[in-house]
């Protein structure tokens, strides 16, 4: 009897395309939204752990700030600006310096200034000081030039990025070309790679970054340097941990027992940037949720109709001996069908969106299968929910009036 | 035995000053095998009873032995399956799904029986050759004239083997030539044995009958038995007294003819008071 109802409730779908196209609209919709936001969300859930894993394992960024205000700002170069509490000193450097176990250590510092080459001025680059091992540290190439050694650590080298070469410069290897900053001059010796841009990490932008010794740095500003974060990478990946909790207990003792820093590991980043994904792909799912309802009160709302419309045929079906059940179970297949059908359709349509902006944008959103069988479920329950009431009318309608067309 | 038992049966439609008597304590016994034609005016009960007997309807009282079985105070569903399996239709509107091809109109009533598809179609199939209509099963309602459609209602009607035909006017909107075919049809399914009710307003048509019931203001009125293929000799005096000669009059033929029906014996009751007391009575018994 299923199979029948089915093929009756295709008919009855057949019979008016147009309405029925409307009403699956609702459910469409909603179902496309959820697949492709929960999708986005996803791939950029996946993008941001690839960026962070790219750093590799054992690298530990120490912040200032309590532990849960440093989230998902990783590795900016410009996280601070005074808005996190508390400060790493160049005390604090040493004292992580002496750790044992640390092979690469870089402390990340911003300056406040204005490049000037000749009678240029670059009112967006982001002037960093930090050690030799930074690139390595931060996995960035020098495409050309070098960067500068141990060695030259208390020299007036700079590395820049491919924005400041262009902006600044007009070329694109200003290599050994001498430009100001704070009034002191400083030579261009090398030139990082391009960097991609990616979404939702506009602060790390190499590109327009003008990198120095820290000592240099400290020098220029006076005095009044600020040190945004430590780059530490343990010797491997198994002592990562320990060293963390070593750096933690070092600083912990230098700040007078007051944790105003955090130590974050990887995985910690990890797990806090999956927290934010998971937290928005919840409160967007649970929206998305609320147009599945609305569209299944478009669909009860045409079934209603439907019934209305249809009165002398169940008449006719009660007369030649049709149940009130099987009058119920039609008009619920229809219903169900339509939303089925729509969340089918639906399906399809988050498919092409998302095969669209991963052809067109840097976004690479995915397919989260559960979520998509999910979405066609909750369609499909939407559909016997909002099917019910509009098939019971029809199943209580008197065969008599309804065989007059009352 | 007869397969319908009919005592006492009332109908009352709405409530209070409001209330209509649609059928007031009728009494009938049909056997099985009779081609039971029914004759009244419009109003005067004969569809409800027809309703009451095809389990579409209940009465508000009395009993309705259906098989020996009390079927008057039945279940919903229980009444469902009754109908679907002892009793086919035919209407004067034919009542056809438009949506749906003959031989699937035809398979219907099985379909809500559990048959699996080829058993169904097979049986249409076979239904629909005995009626004629072997080359229009896959024609759609729309495609069919007046006549084939009835017939199309009569193989409907036929295919779960019912035991009761129930036919509420089924020559009301067909022509002369598709009424004979109908009816030539009715008559040969009735030499089958089977038991057939219809509703008519054409007097000519109860030939065909073996048994004419005549109705009045919801009661009957006369039953008279009459050989199939003779007109019973009410209506044959009846008609012979109305001569027909001019236009107007032939129009006017089948009312003039019910005018010269019987009354109603029983005194009618025409006062709010009377209707009140039905009421009460009813909902004493309620």
């Amino acid at each position: 009897m299923i199979k029948e109802h089915a093929r009756m409730a295709f008919e009855a779908i057949n019979a008016s395309k147009v309405r029925s196209t409307m009403t699956m609209f609702g459910v469409i919709i909603s179902v496309a939204s959820v697949v492709t936001i929960v999708g986005l969300g996803d791939g950029l859930r996946g993008q941001v752990s690839k960026q962070i894993t790219k750093l590799g394992s054992n690298l530990i960024i120490v912040q200032p700030g309590r532990p849960t205000e440093s989230a998902v700002n990783l590795q900016s170069l410009q996280s601070v600006k005074g808005a996190s509490t508390g400060v790493i000193t160049e005390q604090d450097l040493g004292s992580v310096a002496k750790l044992p176990d640390i092979e690469k250590l870089s402390p990340v510092a911003t300056i406040t200034g204005l490049p000037r080459f000749e009678d240029k001025t670059m009112q967006n680059a982001i002037i960093v000081g930090a050690s030799e091992s930074l690139p390595e540290i931060v996995d960035k190439k020098i495409e050309y030039g070098s960067f500068f050694g141990k060695e030259d650590l208390g020299k007036n080298y700079a590395v820049i990025g491919r924005g400041v070469a262009g902006q600044l410069f007009n070329e694109n290897v200003p290599i050994g070309k001498v430009f100001k900053i704070r009034d002191s001059e400083f030579i261009v010796q090398g030139v990082f790679e391009q960097t991609p841009l990616t979404p939702l990490s506009p602060s790390v932008n190499f590109n327009d970054a003008i990198v120095i010794p820290y000592a240099k740095a400290k020098e220029i500003s006076a005095g009044s340097l600020q040190i945004s974060q430590l780059l530490v990478v343990a010797t491997t990946a198994d002592l990562t941990e320990s060293v963390a909790d070593s750096i933690h207990k070092a600083l912990l003792v230098s700040h007078g027992g007051q944790e105003d820093f955090s130590v974050l590991r990887q995985e910690e980043a990890l797990e806090i940037s999956d927290g934010v994904f998971n937290q928005l792909t919840m409160f967007i799912g649970g929206a998305a949720i609320i147009a599945l309802i609305v569209g299944g009160i478009g669909i009860m709302n045409i079934m209603f109709a439907s019934v209305s419309e249809r009165t002398r045929e169940i008449g006719i079906r009660k007369a030649v001996g049709a149940t009130n059940k099987q009058i119920m179970g039609q008009f619920i297949t229809e219903a169900v069908v339509l939303s089925a059908v729509g969340g089918l359709l639906g399906l399809a349509v988050s498919v092409i969106v998302i095969a669209g902006i991963r052809a067109t944008t840097s976004l690479q959103p995915t397919l989260v299968l559960p979520v998509m069988g999910g979405a066609f479920l909750v369609s499909v329950g939407v559909g016997i929910v909002s099917g019910i009431l509009p098939a019971l009318k029809a199943a209580r309608k008197d065969p008599i009036d309804s065989l007059r067309g009352l | 035995m007869a397969i319908i038992e009919i005592n006492d049966v009332s109908k009352l439609f709405g409530f209070g000053d409001a209330a209509t008597v649609a059928l007031d304590e009728v009494n009938v016994a049909i056997d099985k095998g009779e081609f039971l034609a029914i004759m009244g005016p419009s109003g005067s009960g004969k569809t409800t009873l027809m309703n009451t007997i095809g389990l579409l309807d209940r009465p508000t009282h009395g009993t309705y032995k259906l098989d020996g079985k009390d079927v008057a105070r039945m279940r919903v569903n229980k009444r469902a399956k009754l109908r679907r399996d002892n009793i086919g239709f035919i209407f004067q509107s034919f009542q056809m799904l438009p949506k749906l091809s003959v031989i699937e109109n035809v398979a219907l009533p099985l379909a809500y029986k559990g048959v699996g598809q080829t058993k169904r179609l097979k049986r249409a199939a076979a239904v629909l050759e005995q009626v004629g209509l072997a080359d229009r099963e896959y024609f759609y309602p729309h495609q069919l004239s007046g006549g084939q459609l009835q017939r199309a209602a009569i193989a409907r009607a036929l295919v779960n083997n019912p035991s009761i035909i129930i036919a509420d006017e089924p020559t009301g909107n067909l022509d002369t030539e598709a009424t004979r075919v109908v009816m030539d049809l009715l008559s040969e399914i009735h030499s089958m044995g089977n038991t057939i009710l219809m509703v008519t307003h054409n007097p000519i048509l109860t030939r065909y009958a073996s048994r004419i019931i005549y109705m009045r203001d919801g009661s009957v009125v006369y039953d008279e038995a009459s050989a199939v293929g003779e007109l019973p000799g009410r209506v044959e005096r009846a008609l012979q007294a109305v001569r027909t000669s001019r236009e107007e009059e032939r129009l006017a033929g089948v009312s003039d003819y019910l005018r010269a029906m019987p009354q109603k014996k029983s005194p009618k009751r025409t006062s709010t008071k009377g209707k009140k007391r039905t009421s009460k009575k009813r909902k004493a018994k309620a």
